[in-house]
């Protein structure tokens, strides 16, 4: 008990190490501690060392809200992966099982190839949001019968349907032109390179909520892991658990698929590897894959933009190249124990 | 005042009765066994029990007052249900599962050092005690159902005499010696005076540990009442609609059925 909450306090620091670092990090490089003295600047707080007006510019403007980004969106992946596989007691589960990820691809493919642009820069992210939404809302309302929720049935919609999203999505990818198909594949891989202050402002309320209300489920998902009438026995209202949780993932998922594009394997991966070290009590898995969802998050995309700068890579290719070699390893290692 | 009191119990789907007219009581300290052939109406009847279910008429009592009456969370304080299997495929502790058992008590005044010493005494109950580090995957499947009974009677543990065990076939896939230490347990507890609600397929084990016993076939109620005066040989034989002998077990003091 004392130990797992320990562990999880120990993410504290890392990440935010891992903050300054980044932030610090790119083309215009700032010392970890004119960061901080930037960052103290900026809440009115006296610096205590130097900094170029330049450098206050870039880390103000550029690099400060694709951090934060970065880390609202991992923590919104990561525990929303946690949840949505403790709902399906699945450990395969992920939220793209909803049909989010590929009712967002297909209105963002839409909007691209026919060259939509009623809201201006802010088209597309708004075409992924409601892309998801809709996909979700039909996989769950395809799940309802006789006013339950059929956990199956909701994992086979969700499939169904992104499937059938998936070919309107190659039907615009089709008939797109070289450009477009070029925007296609690369918000389909994932990027953080769309930050801004205002990008952030519009989903941090969508995704904190997802973050910080999950965790109030911690008990329920513990009892839901004995399956659903179990959980009804020990007293937990399962219908309106599974709403809420599944209201609470498409909202979180939904926003920051339609800012950062598909992010792949985080929502995987990060609540196995909390599980691996701190096993499947909910009470420390959802903050700690918050947290460590975060920082690998913000670390994978300090890679995207420095590994082959002045270019930049997708993040998806690097959540994936680093993560699935090291999850497999872990998973390896911990075949004797039983498992996940 | 009963436990558990069931009248006049009729379920059914379209045109179909599933149960019919069904009546019975469980008193403190009883243990109650309910047998029948597949289909005869035992599953129906657990769920219409636990709320799962409403019938179309009858009338369910839970500690004296109507079972629709209860807010699913008070009820869970005092009435557990052990299911044949439970789907748990995460790697929890054992005594972590076992503390799950405590979630409906979390906002009374009960605090985790206490929870702590009530789920160690349902693992001691068990007789699994040392276990409590290990890996609930790891352990054999009547292991695991232990575990689970041990969750249950974390669950209904108060001081409270108002506890109810529902068992659900809780011993079909075990071995004998896992079968009879699952339903010592719950006798135990009813000699603490818990009743004990169980569907139980092999009637040796009702005749062994069953104060009193109801036999259902085709959703109606053939007998209930006293395990020695309703396992007979014609009334078993007809609900089964197979020949069984019941002759007198010759080292208990109970009845042993044979089928022929």
């Amino acid at each position: 008990m004392t130990r797992k909450l320990i562990a999880v306090l120990a993410l504290v620091p890392c990440l935010a190490l891992a903050t300054i670092f980044s932030i610090g990090a790119g083309a215009v490089e700032i010392e970890p501690a004119q960061v901080i003295s930037i960052l103290r600047s900026l809440v009115g707080l006296e610096g205590f060392q130097d900094y170029s007006p330049q450098q206050a510019a870039v880390l103000e403007a550029i690099r400060l809200p694709r951090v934060l980004l970065g880390l609202l969106i991992g923590a919104g992946l990561s525990t929303a992966g946690a949840a949505m596989q403790g709902l399906y007691r699945n450990p395969l589960a992920d939220p793209g099982l909803l049909g989010i990820s590929s009712g967002a691809s297909v209105l963002a493919a839409a909007s691209i190839v026919l060259e939509i642009h009623w809201f201006g820069i802010y088209t597309l992210p708004i075409a992924a949001f409601c892309g998801s939404l809709l996909a979700m809302s039909v996989v769950y309302l395809l799940s309802q019968y006789q006013g339950r929720t059929q956990i199956t049935t909701l994992l086979l919609a969700g499939i169904a349907i992104s499937a059938l999203c998936g070919a309107v999505t190659g039907f615009f990818t089709y008939f797109s032109n070289d450009d477009q198909l070029r925007s296609i594949t690369f918000w389909q891989l994932g990027s953080l390179g769309g930050a801004t202050w205002s990008a952030l402002f519009s989903v941090a309320p969508f995704i904190l909520l997802t973050v910080m209300g999950i965790p109030f489920f911690a008990k329920a998902l513990n009892a839901l892991l004995l399956g659903e009438s179990n959980a009804k026995y020990l007293g937990i209202p399962v219908e309106r658990v599974k709403v809420v949780l599944i209201l609470l993932v498409a909202l979180g998922v939904g926003a920051g698929v339609a800012v950062a594009g598909l992010i792949g394997f985080v929502g995987l991966v990060v609540p196995h590897l909390v599980r691996l070290s701190l096993g499947p009590d909910h009470r420390f898995l959802l903050p700690a894959s918050a947290l460590l969802g975060s920082l690998l998050l913000v670390l994978a995309d300090l890679i995207a933009r420095t590994i082959v700068s002045p270019l930049e890579l997708p993040i998806g290719i690097v959540t994936a190249s680093v993560g699935s070699p090291f999850f497999l390893f872990l998973l390896l290692r911990d075949r004797k124990m039983g498992g996940l | 005042m009963s436990l558990l009191k069931a009248q006049d119990l009729s379920f059914q789907v379209k045109e179909r009765y599933l149960l019919q007219h069904v009546g019975f009581s469980v008193e403190p300290g009883e243990f109650l066994a309910v047998i029948g052939r597949n289909g005869a109406g035992k599953t129906t009847l657990l769920r219409l029990l636990t709320n799962d279910l409403t019938p179309k008429t009858g009338k369910i009592e839970i500690f004296g007052r109507p079972l629709a009456e209860f807010a699913q969370k008070d009820l869970a304080t005092k009435r557990a249900v052990l299911a044949q299997s439970t789907p748990l495929n995460f790697a929890f502790e054992v005594l972590e599962v076992v503390l799950l058992g405590r979630i409906p008590h979390e906002r009374t005044a009960s605090s985790f050092e206490q929870d702590l010493e009530i789920a160690m005494a349902a693992l001691a109950q068990v007789g699994l005690q040392g276990f409590e580090r290990r890996n609930y995957l790891t352990l054999s499947g009547g292991e695991q159902q232990r575990v689970q009974l041990a969750r249950t009677l974390c669950q209904i543990a108060t001081d409270s005499p108002e506890r109810l065990l529902f068992l659900d076939e809780p011993t079909s896939s075990l071995d004998v010696s896992h079968q009879h230490r699952v339903l010592e347990t719950a006798k135990k507890i009813c000699h603490e005076g818990a009743g004990v609600f169980a569907i139980l397929h092999d009637i040796n084990l009702a005749a062994q540990y069953a104060d009193k016993v109801l036999i259902l076939a085709g959703g109606r109620k053939v007998a209930f009442g006293p395990t020695a005066d309703v396992l007979k040989a014609d009334i078993l034989s007809a609900a089964f609609q197979h020949n069984i002998m019941v002759t007198d077990h010759p080292r208990l003091n109970c009845k042993l059925i044979v089928t022929c």
